[in-house]
């Protein structure tokens, strides 16, 4: 389960963050995979420029945790491999930035 | 650090779709069929046969965009899906599209076959209007700010042409300049698509084959 939104407003609700959403390129195709219904492994390594293996690896630990749901599929006679966000996967999202929004709103300038 | 722009992002993604320029290739065709058509009538003397004629270009050059995107497109920046409300606004473009052409052509119709001469020079200008009005509100909803200057382009065509062939310009002094004044456009737009197509197979290699769907 995703955590839940951060009550407080000071910095030890960053502890509430969750990591696994919060590593850079694992964030970056959580957004990317948030704002389509599904994608496959050229779309998101032509707009994440990660590698085969880095995304590969990233994919499966977002798999693991029920983040990210990986569907096999055929395009014509050719099987394609599909990547979509689960509905836990969405929520973690959501509540990542919420959390983040509230804690670095809260920082003075 | 910023906050993360979904609507930017979702609106990169799609305008992203059209960098190969298969969509104006298309868009150009469409256009150079109004340059066309008024020479074929020239040589077959029918509007109706001579507006068939162009059909099998059109034909093929919409078989080249839907195997050009499968072919050219896909491997490249691979496969996408919208979402379920990005779907919705899709089919809402297509049908105010649907919509707008039908009003075409039917205002077409009453022209040529009811209208009298006051209207079939008025139908010109009313067409351009619904085009411009189609290319803005798919530039709007795609992002894709050169459909502005499609829609331009396209809706100056017949008010250039008509403008210069009532003043009896040599250049256009057939089919109200249209041949003149569409052909410039509809150059500028497969000029375009061509570019931005040798630019989009450059620029985008197709990438090493390592994908979970190797062979």
């Amino acid at each position: 389960m995703p955590p839940k939104p951060t009550r407080s407003n000071d910095l030890q609700s960053l502890t509430d963050i969750d990591k696994l959403v919060h590593e850079p390129a694992r964030l970056m195709i959580l957004a990317y995979l948030y704002v389509v219904e599904s994608a496959d492994f050229i779309f998101l390594i032509r707009q994440t420029d990660l590698t085969w293996g880095n995304l590969s690896a990233h994919i499966s630990k977002l798999e693991a945790a029920g983040y990210v749901e990986v569907t096999k599929e055929f395009v014509g006679k050719k099987p394609h491999t599909m990547l979509s966000l689960t509905a836990e996967g969405r929520a973690a999202f959501r509540t990542y930035r919420q959390n983040m929004k509230r804690v670095l709103d809260d920082l003075p300038d | 650090m910023q906050t993360i722009d979904l609507k930017a992002l979702e609106r990169r993604i799609w305008s992203s779709s059209f960098e190969d320029g298969l969509w104006d290739l298309f868009i150009g065709t469409m256009a150079l069929g109004f340059a066309i058509i008024p020479l074929i009538n020239d040589v077959i003397h029918s509007d109706f046969w001579s507006s068939f004629a162009w059909l099998p270009v059109n034909l093929a050059v919409l078989l080249f965009l839907f195997f050009g995107k499968r072919h050219i497109t896909m491997p490249r920046v691979g496969l996408v899906r919208p979402t379920p409300q990005r779907r919705r606004k899709l089919s809402v473009l297509a049908w105010i599209n649907v919509a707008v052409l039908s009003l075409c052509a039917v205002g077409g119709a009453v022209a040529a076959f009811g209208g009298g001469e006051t209207l079939f020079g008025i139908y010109p200008y009313f067409m351009g209007l619904l085009v411009l009005t189609i290319f803005s509100i798919c530039a709007y909803m795609l992002s894709v700010q050169r459909f502005y200057i499609y829609g331009l382009l396209l809706v100056l065509a017949p008010t250039v042409g008509e403008f210069l062939w009532s003043r009896r310009w040599p250049i256009v002094s057939v089919h109200h300049g249209f041949p003149v004044t569409f052909g410039v456009a509809a150059s500028i737009i497969i000029i375009t698509g061509v570019v931005l197509l040798i630019r989009f197979i450059q620029a985008t290699p197709i990438p090493p084959v390592e994908s979970p769907d190797a062979p």
